[in-house]
């Protein structure tokens, strides 16, 4: 397994493009993908998950990954989190 | 601020620039279906398959007419409900219940309403938002399972403003910019989806109005003055009349940015596409109906193999006087061009006492559906005919145009209305104009009259096209617009299907084409029938035509025929009814061993 902190810089927090970006990126791993905010969890692969997690902007959350990609997985969606706008 | 007496006025939130004006149009979302009978849990979990499916196929389609109509910004929309629609976690919970022994409905109304209240929890108006996305999803499946469509808007009267309590994404994205003036909803906020849309589809928009919105009554006339955020109910003439004046400007402004904006897309497309055909072989067209070049465009985009129904009544109802004939022979020109080769059905105008125009003294018509319309306007006022006509002929050199003439109900008719075309034609050939002198010519068939007069009228003319939405009407005596008796407008009713019968075999025994334009031809359920009844096209609202090819594709003409033959010897509209669900087609994607 492997864990990350990582801060979300997207402006308007992790809500619908952010977050469907984000969750499409989770969906592309082989590797089990979880968000934890706080002391909720939540299945990263899930776009309903991590909207009910209601992250904002500036929040940090811990990703862990499990499975046999785990590493990469854990480098690209974090880099994805520290993205403060949408394009590209 | 609102007043009993006129003027009266009503004040909500600004959504963006603009102003509108026309006759309101109060949306009342239909009430979903109720469940079929009760059957094992395995069909249940087949049955929320297909259902997601179809919605999922329907929400890329959306995204398509989206970045389209909107931009890639509000696209993006419908990729998050494409994630809500295959979230594993909704079908996670989805799965429990339904193992536990509840239905398909109950399940998915139980799971999408949990998620939602998640997010209404929330205190971040951005994650509430979201909230409305999960129920537009849960309401669309809904839809799916019940084997309706969810509701389009896309048939709105000519230049309506559009009143509502609130607006999905799903349903602002279907509103026809060219035919929608304005939107007013009684909720929402600036960053809500009806404004963002709004916004973005260039539609002068007034949202959080509050309850009293839904007071004024279908047709009063407003005027909407979205930037200040205010509402006139039943304006003064000079009022209307600037109103009228500012809106005619925004239109053509965004009608030719638009329409620069699709023909790029268009053009990304591409061509090639091959022709739809059933299962076993049988040629099907599949049309678009649009209501002006814009929305031809958009047709060509979504692969449409023509229009079956260009509505000319656009041109007629935004200016003070009758459009020319250039102004007319650019638009027919301008679609059949975006269409080459394929077809373009140019219905003549088909005004009448619902829809008012200022220089055709019409209105105060005790009814106006049985009233002076249609054909009957045109052949009392000749000049305006013959305008029409000659712009159309001209226009015809420019690609594959036809003549549909409305609202016919004998021979006579025909032969005026052809004597009139000959008449055109005449005049064209003395000024030395060229045209296509072999300019295929239909009717429209929407009276019972025109259907038991079926075997004498198509000698005289190309094809027929059934208006299937008038002639349920007429033939059953019903007007959907009264709720009283609005349950009674059923398309499935014998009645209403043998009448089909009776003019499609008299078109196809003298060798006739015909088609289908009403929203009977993009019903998925009915579609076998009336393929297996010998219809040629079907032409439907531009955001379904690839939703209508599909379903075309995957049937049977045989097992149709069959079908239809069946659907014709039963009495009741319950046993058409029964009788499809048999034969599972009435279910979207039908359930295997489908016709």
């Amino acid at each position: 397994m492997k864990e990350i902190q990582a801060q979300v810089l997207h402006a308007e927090g992790l809500h619908a493009r952010p977050a469907a970006r984000f969750v499409a990126a989770a969906q592309r791993c082989r590797c089990e993908v979880t968000i934890i905010a706080g002391e909720r969890k939540a299945n990263a692969k899930s776009m309903l998950a991590v909207l009910s997690l209601g992250i904002g902007s500036g929040q940090w959350l811990t990703v862990q990954t499990h499975g046999p990609d785990e590493a990469e997985a854990i480098a690209r969606l974090a880099a994805l989190l520290a993205e403060t706008s949408d394009h590209g | 601020m609102a007043k009993a007496d006129a003027p009266r006025e009503l004040t909500g939130i600004s959504a963006g620039p603009g102003v509108a004006a026309g006759p309101a149009f109060v949306f009342r979302p239909d009430i979903l279906p109720t469940a079929a009978g009760r059957t094992t849990p395995e069909l249940q979990v087949e049955r929320l398959r297909a259902a997601r499916t179809a919605a999922a196929a329907q929400t890329r389609r959306l995204r398509e007419r989206a970045a389209t109509l909107a931009s890639e910004n509000e696209a993006g929309v419908f990729d998050a409900q494409l994630l809500i629609i295959e979230d594993p976690d909704l079908a996670g919970r989805t799965a429990e219940l339904l193992a536990a022994g509840l239905t398909a409905e109950d399940a998915t109304a139980t799971a999408i309403g949990d998620f939602a209240r998640r997010l209404e929890a929330l205190t971040d108006p951005y994650f509430v938002q979201r909230a409305t996305d999960v129920r537009d999803v849960g309401r669309r499946l809904q839809f799916f399972l019940s084997g309706r469509r969810p509701p389009t808007l896309g048939a709105l009267p000519w230049g309506c403003i559009l009143l509502a309590q609130d607006l999905s994404p799903s349903e602002v994205v279907q509103l026809d910019p060219d035919c929608v003036a304005g939107i007013a909803t009684v909720v929402g906020s600036p960053a809500s989806h009806t404004a963002v849309f709004a916004r973005a589809m260039g539609l002068p928009a007034v949202v959080g109005v509050g309850s009293e919105l839904l007071n004024i009554r279908d047709g009063e006339s407003i005027v909407l003055l979205a930037g200040a955020g205010r509402i006139v109910i039943d304006p003064d003439p000079e009022t209307m009349r600037r109103a009228l004046q500012a809106q005619a400007d925004r239109l053509s402004l965004r009608q030719r940015e638009r329409t620069w904006r699709l023909g790029q897309r268009v053009g990304a497309a591409g061509a090639g596409r091959e022709e739809t055909r059933t299962r076993d072989g049988r040629r099907v067209e599949v049309a678009a109906n649009a209501g002006g070049p814009a929305e031809a465009l958009a047709a060509a985009a979504e692969g449409a193999e023509g229009i079956g129904l260009l509505r000319s009544e656009l041109l007629y109802l935004t200016g003070e006087a009758a459009p020319s004939e250039e102004e007319q022979y650019l638009a027919y020109r301008q679609a059949a061009e975006v269409l080459r080769p394929y077809p373009v059905i140019v219905r003549t105008v088909d005004l009448g006492g619902d829809k008012p125009v200022p220089y055709l003294p019409l209105g105060g018509e005790a009814n106006p559906f049985m009233g002076f319309r249609g054909l009957r306007i045109c052949l009392e006022r000749r000049d305006l005919f013959r305008t029409q006509l000659r712009a159309i002929l001209r226009a015809s050199l420019h690609g594959n145009l036809e003549i549909m003439f409305p609202m016919v109900i004998g021979v006579d008719e025909v032969r005026q209305a052809r004597g009139a075309l000959e008449e055109a034609m005449a005049s064209l050939e003395a000024e030395g104009m060229s045209f296509d002198r072999r300019i295929r010519v239909g009717l429209m068939i929407e009276t019972p009259a025109a259907v038991m007069l079926a075997g004498d009228l198509a000698p005289l003319v190309d094809f027929f096209s059934l208006g299937t939405n008038d002639l349920t009407q007429y033939v059953l005596a019903v007007d959907r617009a009264n709720a009283q008796v609005a349950h009674l407008y059923q398309p499935e009713n014998p009645a209403v299907l043998r009448t089909i019968d009776m003019a499609v075999s008299a078109a196809l025994a003298h060798g006739r084409w015909v088609g289908v334009c009403g929203e009977m031809a993009s019903d998925l359920s009915l579609i076998p029938l009336l393929v297996g009844l010998g219809v040629n096209e079907l032409s439907v609202a531009v955001p379904l035509v690839a939703e209508v090819r599909d379903r075309v594709q995957e049937i049977d003409y045989t097992r149709s025929a069959e079908l239809a033959r069946r659907a014709l010897k039963c009495v009741t509209p319950g046993e058409v009814r029964r009788l499809l669900v048999e034969a599972g087609v009435s279910s979207p994607r039908s359930a295997p061993g489908g016709v």
